[in-house]
């Protein structure tokens, strides 16, 4: 015969008060010196501290990322196409890398004669 | 003002009410009285860091849900400790012996049943007849209607009848 409601009331209510701490334990804030001491159990570390660990691996990433595009960025960029010249000689060069592309200015004594060298000839 | 008057207070109001959430979720009496020893404990080093809680009841039981499951997949719980049954079958100085290892068998039985309940279920269970609050009040503490804790008390009930059944307890009780 299966029990009744009030014997599964009656068998529950002994079984969670025997379960109880008896008696029940009083506590005390913590002082200054007795949170230093380790609790006996250790705690299992809370989930909230795992985040730094996550932070820190997506910032690896994106360095690691910001790293592959500024080296990719560094280097150099072949050049092709109809505007190079392969067959630059020395005068080009010369040419190229005078600042002032007009003619000379005149020197101390075509000031005086007034007369430039070239126009002499 | 935090003080240890109000850290007092506060242990007598919800201290149970913590205990039983840990029971509820681990069947461990042991396990339970160290998370609620932990979650007050947290709750002054809190006040200590000039943290400011709202509600300490709802931060209380957030914090020992929390540590009701770390504690439970830690070695130490798992390998470390006696199990609550060893407390139970000490005699007691009153108790007739005999009775008490019955008592001690039905109760072993009832644990071992009660841990296949679903987890919402043994939560009514231990509010109901740990802390034994009402109907309205589980509701109240579990955010669930009246109708709901009603069914949940019917159908653990039902449950718990049909396997002590199977199992032959019910001719000791």
């Amino acid at each position: 015969m299966p029990p009744s409601e009030g014997d599964i009331d009656r068998l529950l209510t002994e079984f969670f008060r025997a379960q109880q701490p008896n008696p029940w334990p009083t506590i005390a804030p913590p002082d200054s010196e007795a949170r230093e001491i380790r609790p006996l159990l250790k705690m299992a570390t809370p989930k909230r501290a795992g985040m730094p660990g996550r932070w820190a691996l997506a910032a690896s990433i994106l360095i690691l990322a910001v790293t592959s595009i500024w080296l990719a960025g560094l280097a150099p960029t072949p050049r092709t196409g109809p505007d190079v010249n392969l067959n630059i000689t020395d005068a080009d060069l010369r040419l190229k890398s005078s600042p002032v592309s007009g003619p000379a200015p005149p020197t101390k004594a075509e000031e005086k004669t007034g007369t430039p060298k070239d126009k002499k000839k | 003002m935090n003080d240890a008057a109000e850290f007092q207070r506060l242990y007598e109001l919800h201290g149970r009410e913590v205990w039983a959430l840990a029971y509820a979720r681990r069947m461990d009496p042991d396990l339970a009285r160290d998370v609620m020893q932990e979650a007050f404990l947290r709750l002054w080093r809190a006040w200590e860091a000039s943290e400011v809680i709202r509600n300490p009841r709802a931060w209380l039981m957030k914090v020992a849900r929390n540590l009701a499951e770390d504690m439970a997949k830690s070695a130490f719980r798992k390998n470390g400790t006696q199990g609550s049954d060893f407390m139970i079958i000490l005699p007691g100085a009153d108790d007739d012996p005999v009775k008490k290892l019955t008592r001690d068998e039905v109760f072993k039985q009832l644990r071992s049943e009660l841990k296949r309940l679903p987890e919402s279920d043994r939560e009514v269970l231990t509010y109901r007849y740990s802390l034994e609050y009402d109907v309205p009040r589980i509701a109240e503490v579990l955010s669930i209607t009246v109708a709901a804790v009603h069914m949940r008390l019917s159908r653990a009930r039902q449950r718990l009848a049909e396997r002590l059944t199977a199992l032959g307890v019910t001719e000791t009780l």
